[in-house]
């Protein structure tokens, strides 16, 4: 149903960590799920409008995000999530569903992406769309990044 | 950023509660901007909106509220904001609601705006943050619980 959308996130993911160096991404887990539970602490969410519309969530570890920011900073050390770390994390989902966005275009589906909001918090219960999401474990060498990609086709 | 493009949405939620809820919706003061990240009173629904501007909704409830709301919507009684049908609830009226308020905006300005689907989460002191965009906020309550209400515009709204 979905999988010729959904690898344009995967894609996209893997794409812009190696841009910052991140290599060896394996896809892990799959599920479906309409209401899903996060435990990791930090989600960042991207809407889609246009020819599909939905909600892209990428959600992490604190220490995944250190790493991952710091691997986008250029190696600096990176000691709290802050303001400046948060933001890095909304910037890294913008660059990757942007990314997503490129290729679906190249399929001939149009979309346009929203600013990120970027969720700190634990034992979060959310809902992405109407539709089940797909949920889409990432093993990076700093942890887990889950992916859930909720279309509405 | 500009209050008369963020007016439509308190309006938007008062009347979208009172219709559909018969809860009122009070608000306490103006608007005023938002800078710091916000700190969710329990249940937070998050739709975005894209057309000639971009922009976010963003409406945060105190728990019993969001329980309440859907409890009126579907006459079925509720005891946590992570029940499925809760969250689902709060999803479709922030729907309902920004889909009013971007029908005023479209017919008043001409914006074009589309929405993306709802998000909704529940969780334990969560904070949300849209790194870079300016938003304004207004506090509300009702007697189930507390509201706030954020609106952002990206792009010289």
């Amino acid at each position: 149903m979905k999988a010729e959308y959904v690898n344009p996130f995967l894609e996209a993911v893997i794409n812009i960590l190696g841009e910052f160096g991140i290599e060896g991404i394996k896809r892990g887990n799959i599920f479906k799920k309409d209401r899903f539970y996060v435990s990791m602490d930090i989600t960042s969410v991207i809407g889609l409008i246009g020819d599909i519309r939905g909600n892209i969530s990428y959600s992490l570890s604190q220490e995944t995000a250190k790493n991952i920011v710091s691997a986008m900073m250029m190696g600096m050390h990176i000691e709290q999530m802050d303001d400046m770390a948060r933001s890095a994390i909304g910037e890294l989902a913008n660059m990757i569903t942007g990314k997503a966005a490129v290729l679906l275009e190249k399929k001939g589906v149009d979309v346009d992406i929203t600013a990120p909001s970027v969720i700190f918090g634990k034992d979060i219960y959310m809902i992405i769309s109407s539709v089940e999401a797909i949920c889409v474990e990432l093993n990076t060498p700093f942890g887990i990044m889950e992916v859930g990609i909720g279309l509405e086709i | 950023m500009e209050v008369q493009m963020a007016r439509p949405f308190i309006n938007s939620v008062k009347t979208i509660l009172q219709q559909m809820t018969s809860i009122d919706v009070e608000t306490e003061g103006d608007f005023q901007p938002e800078n710091n990240d916000i700190i969710s009173y329990g249940v937070t629904s998050i739709i975005n909106f894209a057309g000639k501007v971009k922009g976010r909704l963003l409406l945060d409830m105190e728990p019993d509220l969001a329980v309440d709301i859907a409890g009126r919507l579907t006459n079925e009684a509720y005891s946590s904001p992570k029940e499925h049908m809760v969250l689902a609830a709060i999803s479709e009226i922030n729907n309902i609601i920004a889909g009013d308020a971007n029908t005023f905006l479209n017919n008043t300005y001409g914006l074009g705006l589309r929405l993306t689907p709802p998000v909704v989460f529940t969780g334990n002191k969560a904070i949300i943050s849209i790194p870079k965009i300016p938003s304004v906020s207004i506090a509300c309550r009702t007697s189930s619980g507390k509201l706030k209400v954020n609106i952002a515009f990206e792009g010289g709204a």
